[in-house]
């Protein structure tokens, strides 16, 4: 995914200024910075969410293997379908588990008992929760804990195939051993999808992620590989932010 | 100023401190073993020794401390990461120069009319070594430590010559055989003072430009 000089403005007031950044096919990619710069909203534009907030409107190129994001012609609903999103607090439906993982599936048109079986033991396998809920996928999904609720939204996405999982603050309202498991749920599915991650945990985005993108006020300052952005940062308001000195 | 800062100030101040004391006791036990100084000599090896081996525990807890609490990232990872190897090589010229002084006692009254123009050229080589680290870790500035490879040869090669000279003076009179012992491993301890100089070098590059070098390629062999 290629973003370049990317603006978005809600209302009059800019929120992102001429942003630039390569999203790499199967490689994670995190976004840190300060509240408010802008890091949520920039990977909202990823799969056009911020569509749904009146006054919302952008500038610049957000391609997404050669197509572009907010072109006249994109199927909003296909590109949803390709680029999904993983949110701060945990959402699934006040359903079964398993209605919550075959619902995506069955409006796109999948009807087949056998095949949605399938794709419900895979994605809940890849999300790495198949061995905590198997026995009980009538029950409904709100009875799971905050993290089983975190993996099974993770699942929901993964059943529809997409490519890249986009999530926003993934493990904020988690407890250190569900977020251990979303982060290595993060790096198992790094093989098969490109994963956008915005965190305001900086070891995690050290921990998990190839690349890394520090923003403040709405600019992307730096981008880089991770180890170097961690280490020995180019910006000195990078280096400022990591090391504790504002923010 | 946040916690983190006070406490990598704190952490920094007692290198800086150990790092001034290994200059102090190398010089001290040095001018002991020139001026037959045993009052200084007895300082370095008590006294001076035990400060800098209690700077190294404090700094090693201090730097797992903010590992711990902090952990840190960027320019305070690599200073707490380079402390606690700085205070290895900082604590060992400690305990070389505890030997020098060691040394200086038991010559004390052994005085030598010998030839010691190449211990004394150490002496300077290594005391020039140290001070050059431990104002890079003060000013930041790395530039000079890039010579420190031929800084290292000079000394190997004056420790060959020191060798040499007490080699033939033990050959020509056996009764300086425990002096000659002691200035051979006087040239050694220098040379050594020299090895860890260099690898504080290395971590200080380290330090402030995130690059690693090697500069004491002796080290493995090469």
């Amino acid at each position: 995914m290629d973003i370049v000089g990317f603006n978005l403005w809600y209302g009059e007031k800019q929120a992102l200024f001429d942003v630039g950044m390569n999203v790499r096919k199967n490689k994670i990619t995190a976004l840190i910075g300060p509240s408010g710069c802008g890091k949520s909203t920039l990977i909202r534009c990823m799969n056009r969410m911020n569509d749904l907030i009146d006054g919302c409107r952008v500038e610049g190129s957000m391609f997404f293997q050669g197509q572009d994001i907010y072109g006249k012609d994109t199927d909003v609903m296909a590109l949803r379908k390709r680029i999904g999103m993983i949110f701060q607090k945990p959402n699934p439906f006040p359903m079964s588990i398993r209605d919550n993982i075959t619902y995506g599936p069955r409006i796109h048109g999948i009807t087949k008992q056998s095949e949605l079986d399938e794709i419900m033991e895979r994605s809940l396998k890849q999300a790495a929760l198949w061995d905590e809920v198997h026995d009980r996928l009538e029950q409904s999904a709100l009875s799971l804990s905050g993290g089983q609720q975190q993996r099974l939204c993770i699942a929901r996405t993964l059943s529809i195939n997409p490519e890249v999982i986009l999530m926003d603050e993934p493990t904020s309202a988690l407890d250190p051993i569900a977020t251990a498991k979303i982060e290595d749920l993060a790096i198992s599915l790094e093989k098969d999808y490109t994963v956008v991650i915005v965190t305001h945990n900086m070891q995690q985005a050290a921990r998990i992620s190839d690349y890394t993108g520090f923003m403040y006020m709405g600019k992307m300052i730096e981008f880089d590989d991770t180890e170097k952005i961690f280490n020995k940062p180019s910006e000195d308001l990078t280096e400022r932010y990591i090391t504790g000195r504002f923010g | 100023m946040n916690r983190l800062s006070s406490d990598i100030k704190k952490m920094t101040a007692a290198i800086t401190e150990m790092g001034e004391l290994a200059v102090e006791m190398l010089e001290k036990s040095v001018s002991s073993l020139i001026n037959s100084d045993v009052e200084a000599a007895e300082e370095v090896r008590v006294t001076k020794y035990e400060r800098i081996a209690f700077l190294e525990s404090l700094i090693e807890d201090e730097a797992l401390r903010i590992l711990i609490l902090y952990q840190p990232m960027a320019s305070d990872m690599r200073l707490t990461a380079a402390a606690l190897k700085l205070i290895t090589y900082l604590e060992r010229i400690g305990k070389y120069s505890k030997n020098i002084a060691k040394a200086a006692i038991y010559l004390k009254d052994r005085p030598t009319t010998y030839y010691m123009d190449d211990v004394y050229a150490m002496c300077d080589v290594a005391v020039e070594m140290v001070k050059g680290v431990v104002n890079a870790f003060a000013t930041k500035d790395v530039s000079h430590l890039y010579n420190y490879e031929e800084l290292d040869d000079k000394l190997d090669s004056y420790r060959r010559s020191v060798i040499d000279e007490n080699v033939e003076r033990m050959m020509n009179n056996s009764k300086s055989v425990e002096a000659c012992t002691y200035y051979i491993s006087i040239a050694k301890y220098l040379e050594r003072v020299g090895d860890n100089a260099c690898k504080i070098a290395e971590k200080i590059i380290y330090m402030v430009t995130g690059k690693r070098v090697e500069i004491d390629r002796t080290v493995r062999g090469l």
